[in-house]
């Protein structure tokens, strides 16, 4: 993706305002929509449809053929997008039509349906305001249920006064008014109407349109002729699954309870003629992909953008091809094609709060990994993440030598705040913390004898540092070290462990990440124990739920890996197992708790380190806003995308400020990072802790 | 029930209005309409209610100031009505006029969507071809700076007469 788009949708301080004031509303509205469901079942219950529905596809597609031409309706099965093209355009043309109305439809967004018509001399007039806006302007959707969120209401009157030849002003209600009396003459002259349709109905040969705003029914209605293009992902087999559907649609695309009109059309109306153009353009392959398959379970809500933090700095222009969002990125290569999506996929942080609203339970983000294994490999990335990080001493010697390198950067206090020209770009106007003179696993081997291990009754705990606390923040480990020990656990920290192959797997090298699990697989589990603990979520999940994942295919390693996983916990969880409210809190000042995203939707822990915080601690907790939403780190993310990066942090530095804490807990050292970078450089004073260090503060006082 | 079709439906901008008679009903559509609507297929007590009242001709449905049609249910949870608009006649005059009117018999709300499955089926499946519409509220977009604003291609005003006599 171009660093330039990028930072002129950053610098484009109207999108930014919109797209942060709907990223602030959706939440709330949604959750009002939803009040009185039971929104979890629901969402079980949509996928199981769509999975249903996807396992049954070339069935389905017969079946409501086979029904709606019993209507006296026309079904053509179209396999590619230039079949679909010529299909539409043969029909337009046997009507005679010069100008066709069209409702809103992403498949026709998706086969560039109305550049195609201009350029076979036909009209095709998009009658959705927001769709009329952008074909006035020349631009593609950047939402999938909000395409002009992008514009202004200046920009906005600028189109319609050009349009119109009138002067147009900026007051909404009147430009809404100048659509509505514009575009009448069209939807009454004209003998063609194209829709799209959000669901078809196999058992009956229904179609099914969700709107708002009334044009998609004079489309629909005015026409002799009305051509319906749908994916062939969109058949159900009943009106119940479509119900389904329809009562989680709306809600989670926008916070509206139902759409003004839901039309369900079945067959011709008298003296009319109803043409349904099924799209298959690569659906049927990817139905029977036995990973991939899940993209296709999509309802097209939108909520995975509406959630995005990415989204939410750069919009659907930069965070998307024509299908926007998270479910864009993954869509897009299978659409559109691996060359298109390059880009695209490298600009998921990895949050995961997309998986958390997917109105299908699409694992969003896990399939953009996957893919960018396939397409976002640079030459060079293979031999440097594969020799580096297979081989221990290597890895670890390129740590140490860089620990030496970056000397001549560090301030007074250590931090790195002037790195040379295009690294300090890349740092995003963030200090970053230097690599210590001694790692962990340096301190741990000194340490050695002197800890109670093994002493009698004690659980035995295996410390998996992560090598950016083994590395960078040793103290921290320390300090998780004897905050266990002093709370009844023996631990030992094996020196083997290796690097948990997130990076590998976030730069799409899963062969990579496949040894270091095989490898980390056999170092943890030759030592008993009761559990593995981690202080990093990233590496937890990476241990708990890839280890099985990346191993399934070798029997002795995947059931070792699954005894491995069983014993994986982060730290708050098995600090809160020792909690016993024993401390006041009274004394100390306040804290306020980021959620690491791994830690929060990749492990589910939200409630264990407040917890420990305040029982074990003794710290009270002032809340802030959005605790869970991501930091903007996310990993190598933060130096491959800084600006984007920074535009998160810069809302997160935001709701820590307005707590008035003097610290901020946190339970993963990227976090950390990130956090400390962006306070650091504001020349804040309010600290950045792991939950680790806080604990170990309050213990060693007591 | 019926007061919670009437809150729901206003929580979305239409006007509900209730009456315990036909001819109370009748006199509100002369009242806003000013005595021409554009309709077609209502139930004929309606029609000889509206003795007097003028129905356009559909071609000239396009200059009509009020919509009249009648719903076959009501749901209360979402202040939706379902109605059955398969001749493009009937179904033009719900969509293009500023103004739609639509009589509910009140027995004939239901608690939620999935109450209607059944009905909805079958009037699929019983006719030859078939063209339902849950219309909820006036048209609305927000697609300009998510502004909400009322009244785009569709009506801008919903009635709901509710009839609770008779």
């Amino acid at each position: 993706m171009s660093k330039k788009i990028i930072s002129l949708k950053i610098n484009d301080s109207f999108l930014r305002t919109a797209l942060r004031n709907f990223a602030a509303q959706y939440p709330s509205a949604r959750a009002r929509a939803f009040e009185g469901d039971d929104l979890e079942s629901l969402r079980d219950r949509v996928s199981a449809i769509r999975d249903n529905a996807l396992d049954q596809v070339s069935g389905l597609v017969e079946k409501f053929r086979e029904k709606a031409e019993e209507t006296g309706a026309t079904v053509h099965l179209c396999r590619s997008t230039g079949e679909a093209l010529r299909t539409i355009l043969a029909i337009i043309r046997e009507k005679g039509a010069q100008a066709v109305v069209k409702s809103k439809s992403m498949t026709s967004e998706e086969i560039r349906l109305n550049p195609y018509l201009e350029k076979e001399g036909i009209l095709s007039l998009e009658t959705d305001l927001g769709e009329w806006i952008i074909q006035l302007a020349g631009e593609r959707p950047s939402h999938m249920v909000l395409p002009a969120i992008h514009k202004n209401r200046e920009e906005v009157a600028g189109l319609f006064s050009r349009e119109t030849g009138r002067d147009c002003l900026p007051h909404i209600p009147s430009l809404v008014r100048t659509a509505r009396e514009t575009l009448r003459h069209a939807f009454l002259s004209s003998r063609v109407g194209i829709s799209g349709a959000n669901i078809a109905i196999a058992d009956s040969g229904t179609i099914c349109l969700a709107t708002n705003e009334g044009n998609a029914r004079l489309v629909t209605t005015i026409p002799e002729t009305h051509i319906a293009l749908a994916g062939i992902e969109k058949i159900v087999p009943s009106l119940s699954d479509a119900m389904e559907i329809l009562s989680i649609l709306p809600k989670n695309a926008t916070g509206q309870k139902i759409t003004s009109y839901v039309s369900l059309i079945r067959g011709p109306s008298e003296g009319h003629e109803l043409h349904i153009v099924l799209i298959d353009n690569g659906r049927s392959e990817l139905a029977a992909d036995p990973r991939f398959r899940e993209a296709l379970k999509c309802v097209k809500c939108g909520a995975c953008a509406n959630v995005c933090p990415v989204y939410e700095i750069v919009g659907g222009h930069v965070f998307g091809h024509i299908y926007v969002g998270g479910i864009g990125l993954i869509l897009t290569p299978f659409f559109h094609g691996m060359e298109k999506a390059r880009d695209i996929l490298g600009l998921c942080i990895g949050c995961r709060r997309c998986n958390e609203v997917c109105a299908a339970r699409i694992d969003i983000e896990g399939l953009i990994l996957d893919l960018r294994e396939q397409g976002n490999k640079f030459p060079g990335q293979k031999a440097l993440l594969g020799t580096l990080m297979r081989n221990r001493s290597l890895f670890h010697g390129a740590l140490r030598a860089a620990y030496l390198a970056q000397k001549p950067f560090q301030g007074r206090d250590g931090r790195i705040r002037h790195l040379p020209l295009v690294l300090g770009e890349k740092a995003g106007n963030r200090s970053l913390p230097p690599i210590a003179e001694r790692p962990f696993r340096d301190l741990a081997r000194d340490r050695g004898k002197s800890a109670p291990e093994d002493q009698g009754g004690r659980e035995r705990v295996l410390f998996f540092s992560g090598c950016l606390a083994d590395f960078v923040f040793p103290e921290m480990c320390q300090d998780t070290v004897e905050s266990l020990e002093c709370l009844g656990y023996s631990v030992h920290f094996p020196r083997e462990q290796l690097c948990c192959g997130i990076p590998a797997r976030y730069s799409g090298e899963v062969e990579i990440a496949r040894d270091m699990a095989r490898l980390n697989t056999e170092i943890l589990m030759k030592e008993q124990a009761d559990f593995v603990v981690t202080i990093c979520p990233t590496c937890a999940t990476s241990l708990k739920q890839d280890f099985p994942l990346l191993l399934a295919d070798e029997p002795e390693h995947h059931s070792m890996a699954l005894q491995l996983a069983a014993k994986v916990f982060n730290f708050a969880e098995l600090a809160a197992r020792k909690a016993k409210k024993t401390v006041t809190s009274a004394d100390v000042e306040p804290v306020t708790y980021h959620d690491s995203c791994h830690l929060r939707r990749g492990c589910g822990v939200f409630r264990e380190p407040r917890v420990v915080l305040e029982e074990i601690a003794g710290r009270r907790i002032v809340e802030m806003e959005e605790p869970d939403t991501c930091c903007g780190f996310g990993g190598s993310y933060a130096f491959k995308y800084p600006e984007i990066s920074r535009e998160i942090l810069k809302k997160k530095l935001e709701a820590i400020d307005a707590t008035g804490a003097s610290a901020v807990a946190v339970d993963c050292p990227g976090c950390k990072m990130q956090i400390e970078g962006g306070l650091d450089s504001m020349k804040s004073r309010v600290r950045v802790e792991h939950t680790a260090t806080l604990v170990a503060e309050r213990l060693r006082g007591i | 029930m019926i007061s919670q079709f009437q809150s729901a439906a206003e929580a979305v901008g239409a006007r509900v209005q209730r009456f315990d008679s036909l001819a109370e009903a009748a006199a509100c559509v002369r009242n806003i309409s000013g005595g021409s609507v554009a309709a077609s297929h209502l139930p004929d007590s309606i029609r000889v209610s509206l003795e007097g009242v003028d129905f356009i001709e559909p071609e000239d449905f396009p200059e009509a100031k009020v919509g009249l049609s009648f719903a076959l249910a009501g749901i209360a949870s979402t202040g939706t009505l379902l109605l059955e608009l398969s001749d493009t006649a009937g179904r033009a005059a719900t969509a293009l006029p500023l103004i739609h009117m639509v009589y509910l018999r009140a027995s004939s709300i239901v608690p939620e969507m999935n109450s209607l499955a059944g009905a909805i089926d079958d009037l699929l499946s019983s006719r030859p071809h078939a063209y339902l519409s849950l219309t909820t509220g006036p048209s609305r977009t927000a697609d300009i700076e998510r502004v909400l604003t009322i009244g785009v291609h569709g009506p801008e005003e919903l009635h709901i007469l509710i009839l609770e006599g008779e």
